[in-house]
C-alpha cells in the first residue's frame, strides 16, 4: 500500500516527527494492534522500517518505508495480513489520518 | 434459503466428514472449503458465509488465528472451532479470538448442529418442516 501526504513544514521537523512517532501510525482505536520488534534505519530522507503487528493470536510482519520530502511524505507499505482483514481504502484512510496527526491539521493525502 | 457454512480444515476426510454433515439438512448449505486458516480468510470474503467451521492445528494459519482475523473482519458471522485436542484452557482462549463456540471431534456433533442452528437464528418450525434429509443428528457418528 502506498500513499503519499503533502506537507507544507520543514522537512527537518518531518523527518524528525516520523523517526520519533513511526510505530504510533499502525496502532489507534480502529484495529487494536500491538507493536513488537520495530526496527529502522534511515539513508537520506528515507527510512525503512520493520516490526511486528500482534492482535492477539495474529501476528503479522510490517515492512516499508518512509520518504519525506519538501513536500510530503510518502509511505509505501506492506501491511501483511492485515491487507486482507481490512478493505484497502480503509486501511489507506486510516494510515493517510495518521499521517495527518503526525504531520500536523492541514496536510492533503494524495 | 439454507444457511451457508465455509468449512476449513486441513484433513480432506474431516472436510468431506463436515460437508456430508451439513448436506444432509436443508437449512445449512456449504459454500466452501478451505485448508488452512489463510485461505479461510480468502474464501470468508469471497463468499460471505453464514457460519463458519474451523480446525484448530492447520498449516500456514491456525484456527486461532483465523478466528481472530475473521472475527475482525465479520463480527457477526459466527465461527466455530472444531478440534481433537479440546480442554477448557483452550475454549477459554478461542472464545476470547472471537470464536463462539468450540467443539471435540471425538464428540457427537448433533451439538454443532444444534448450536449452528441456535447461532442462524433457525426456527425449529422451519427445521421440522424441512427436517433431516437422512437422519437425526443424534445419529451421526464423531469425526475421527
Amino acid at each position: 500500500m502506498r500513499i503519499s501526504v503533502s506537507h507544507n513544514k520543514p522537512k527537518d521537523e518531518i523527518v524528525q516527527a516520523v523517526d520519533r512517532s513511526f510505530t504510533d501510525l499502525f496502532q489507534g482505536p480502529d484495529i487494536p494492534l500491538k507493536i513488537a520488534n520495530p526496527q529502522k534505519s534511515w539513508t537520506g530522507s528515507i527510512m525503512n522500517f520493520s516490526l511486528t503487528a500482534k492482535l492477539g493470536f495474529l501476528s503479522t510482519p510490517i515492512k516499508g518505508f518512509v520518504e519525506v520530502t519538501d513536500r510530503e511524505v510518502i509511505i509505501d507499505a506492506d501491511l501483511g495480513i492485515l491487507e486482507r482483514m481490512i478493505p484497502q481504502d480503509k486501511a489507506r484512510d486510516l494510515l493517510s489520518t495518521k499521517v495527518r496527526g503526525l504531520l500536523g491539521t492541514g496536510a492533503k493525502t494524495g | 434459503m439454507p444457511k451457508s457454512v465455509l468449512i476449513v480444515d486441513d484433513h480432506e476426510a474431516v472436510r468431506r466428514e463436515l460437508r456430508r454433515l451439513f448436506q444432509d439438512y436443508e437449512e445449512f448449505a456449504v459454500c466452501g472449503e478451505a485448508q488452512d486458516g489463510s485461505e479461510a480468510l480468502t474464501k470468508a470474503q469471497q463468499l460471505s458465509p453464514d457460519l463458519i467451521v474451523l480446525d484448530l492445528v492447520m498449516p500456514e494459519m491456525g484456527g486461532l488465528e483465523a478466528a481472530t482475523a475473521l472475527h475482525y473482519m465479520m463480527p457477526d458471522v459466527p465461527v466455530f472451532l472444531l478440534t481433537a485436542h479440546y480442554s477448557r484452557e483452550l475454549e477459554l482462549t478461542a472464545l476470547q479470538c472471537g470464536v463462539r463456540a468450540i467443539f471435540s471431534k471425538y464428540d457427537d456433533l448433533g451439538r454443532l448442529l444444534h448450536r449452528a442452528r441456535a447461532e442462524l437464528r433457525i426456527e425449529p418450525d422451519e427445521k421440522i418442516q424441512r427436517g433431516p434429509r437422512n437422519h437425526d443428528a443424534g445419529e451421526r457418528s464423531p469425526l475421527n
